[in-house]
């Protein structure tokens, strides 16, 4: 369209990337964090905080399982489904549940829920009312407050820009290697230019591979056309053609003892000796027709639908079961899906992936300073700033320095509520949303550097603030974490203390800020421009 | 009579001068390209997913899989095409006629019409 397409590219780029900066920025940070979420879920949970993990896992869920069938067969005889989750790695504690009747106008039914500590198989103590890291989860894709349809078409065309402005960056980025190693300080918006080039080319294939297949884990919604021509009835032919199903004894009427669970382990542990069964799911037990369906970890493999086997409750017959070999159209869709969740990463690839996320959060960051310093840099020193200019520095403090105070308050709101305040879990979220409108307010009225120099102040506090808090309301604290080995919590209280110190230096670095922006007046900025081309 | 006749045609004249003009302008036309790129990029997706599953000679719920997990790649090359090529009628012309050339092809196979 300009009269070139590197100039083309680089109006694109620009445009593209500002327009959804800031909901971008916000799906990354929540994105980012969601790589911890059973981490999260851990911290926000004081009591699963002592539960150990088992040094026999695999072995023990063989009686877990027994042990949860007499269980239910006791507790939800007339319940239509039960549902056992096993412990994992990243998750110490044990779940009996079991489906309480649909009451109208409800979806879903309401599970009741029994979780046990594992190596003692005693109930825990009651569970608090919280989303944890369920939260952040959500936030990435279906927001809040609104209708989770219409955030996620939202969410896909932030996404379908962000591909956009990567291409794009990607194009007028002559000097790919030789930015790499460049990073000139104190130089107004250059130096934002080479923070932005950095954490964009350092972890670029991270930034592709996540916008990309964050786009395919809602692809059917976004693309339903090609199911919709290839199957007569449309997504749901396409859904139950592969998922696997109970079509051999789904009619049958009637109740019907169901055959001792041993035997359909037995089965289970025949085909995958070394199962590690994550889930067991019975729907419609004691009748004719029941299933038990058995999920079992993918472990390390591309694969985003867990393996699972599916048997008839009333015979003990094999009825379904996933593939054992994916086809390669599946196997790549499947391994798609399984990079952008990251199921299959152990904790060093775990930390990449977070890693990867802080780079993306940098490089958005960068993206929307650098545009607004850019255009400060132009304006004539007595010029009013435009209608435009004003809007981007108050989204840039807003966004950039509200999540995470915003962050912070819900943690904090986790801890200082009372377990036993209705609607626990809703104050949480209205605690992170609250604090992040107080500080929005004010980007609206003051966003000089000043302002963000306060907001560093008042991270750098409520950083601090939340491993206190958590010291002073529950048992343990950072140092006992440590002694303890509980290397999850102590790493969650260790980053808010990292994120203080940041917070600390970007709050005195900013008080010598202020005087170099002064320095770089628009003349100078322009000849340091000339020196460089 | 003459004279009012006159008038109102030239104020015709005008008129479509000033809606040439407009057109022109550039928030309009960078309009534009945003409307072909994001909405006709998103029906030529669409449409030559659709065909491309219904083409490929393989189970149909692989056919799905691929044509999904490719359609996101070509709905960014087409975006790219509509923000690099100079002229705003190529583009216009150039993806509605082949969404329209898919979208018939697969009506004809389909029995559609």
């Amino acid at each position: 369209m300009k009269d070139s397409f590197f100039r083309s590219m680089t109006w694109l780029h620009t445009w593209v990337g500002l327009l959804v900066c800031w909901l971008l920025y916000l799906i990354f940070f929540a994105g980012t964090l969601s790589f911890f979420r059973d981490e999260i879920t851990l911290w926000n949970q004081p009591a699963i905080h002592n539960v150990q993990a088992q040094a026999q896992r695999i072995e023990a869920q063989k009686q877990q399982i027994i042990t949860g069938f007499d269980y239910l067969a006791n507790h939800g005889a007339n319940s239509p489904s039960w549902r056992i989750t096993l412990p994992e790695p990243r998750i110490p504690y044990l779940v009996y549940g079991y489906a309480k009747p649909k009451e109208p106008g409800q979806r879903r039914s309401q599970f009741k829920n029994t979780q046990l500590n594992p190596n003692t198989m005693q109930e825990l103590e009651p569970f608090i009312d919280t989303k944890g890291g369920n939260f952040f989860y959500r936030l990435h894709f279906d927001l809040h407050y609104m209708d989770a349809i219409t955030a996620r078409w939202v969410i896909c065309f932030a996404s379908f820009f962000m591909l956009i402005a990567i291409i794009s960056g990607v194009v007028i980025h002559k000097r790919i290697f030789k930015d790499m190693f460049s990073f000139r300080r104190n130089k107004g918006s250059r130096t934002w230019l080479d923070a932005h080039n950095l954490s964009s080319v350092l972890a670029l294939p991270f930034h592709l591979m996540i916008t990309y297949t964050g786009m395919i884990t809602l692809i059917f919604m976004l693309f339903p056309y090609p199911a919709q021509t290839a199957y007569d009835n449309g997504m749901r032919g396409f859904f139950n053609d592969v998922t696997p199903r109970n079509t051999m004894t789904d009619k049958a009427k009637g109740e019907s003892s169901m055959v001792p669970i041993q035997s359909i382990l037995d089965q289970v542990y025949t085909k995958w000796p070394h199962a590690d069964i994550t889930r067991v799911q019975v729907n419609q037990p004691n009748m004719a027709a029941s299933t038990i369906t058995v999920l079992v970890s993918a472990g390390k493999t591309l694969r985003d639908q867990a393996p699972r086997l599916i048997f008839s409750g009333a015979t003990g017959q094999m009825v379904a079961k996933t593939d054992d070999e994916l086809t390669n159209s599946k196997a790549l869709y499947e391994s798609l899906n399984s990079m952008h969740t990251g199921r299959l990463a152990t904790w060093l690839l775990r930390w990449l992936y977070v890693l990867g996320g802080i780079a993306g959060c940098v490089m958005i960051g960068s993206g929307c300073i650098m545009w607004a310093k850019r255009i400060r840099e132009r304006t004539k020193n007595n010029a009013k700033p435009s209608f435009g200019l004003k809007l981007v520095e108050g989204l840039n403090l807003a966004t950039i320095m509200g999540l995470p105070l915003a962050t912070c308050a819900f943690f904090t709101a986790n801890r200082l509520l009372n377990p036993t305040t209705a609607e626990r879990a809703d104050k949480e979220i209205l605690a992170f949303f609250f604090t992040w409108l107080a500080v929005a307010v004010i980007a609206l009225f003051k966003r000089d550097t000043l302002q963000w120099r306060v907001m560093a102040a008042i991270n750098t506090v409520a950083c601090l603030s939340v491993p206190v808090i958590n010291a002073l309301t529950t048992n343990g604290n950072i140092v006992s974490y440590l002694m303890h080995k509980q290397w999850a919590l102590f790493t969650f209280d260790a980053l808010f203390l990292l994120f203080s110190i940041l917070f600390f230096i970007q709050t005195e670095k900013l008080r010598t800020a202020k005087n170099t922006s002064k320095i770089i007046s628009p003349s100078q900025s322009n000849n340091l421009k000339r020196q460089k081309s | 009579m003459q004279a009012p006749l006159h008038s109102a045609s030239f104020d015709k004249i005008n008129v479509i001068a000033l809606i040439v003009k407009s057109v022109s302008s550039y928030r309009v036309l960078i309009f534009l390209r945003f409307v072909i790129a994001i909405i006709g990029g998103y029906a030529f997706t669409s449409a030559s997913t659709a065909l491309l599953c219904f083409l490929m000679p393989i189970a149909k719920q692989d056919a799905v899989l691929f044509s999904v997990s490719i359609s996101i790649l070509i709905y960014a090359v087409v975006f790219i095409y509509a923000f690099s090529v100079k002229s705003l009628k190529t583009v216009w012309i150039s993806i509605l006629l082949s969404t329209g050339i898919f979208a018939g092809l697969l009506a004809l196979l389909k029995d559609w019409v």
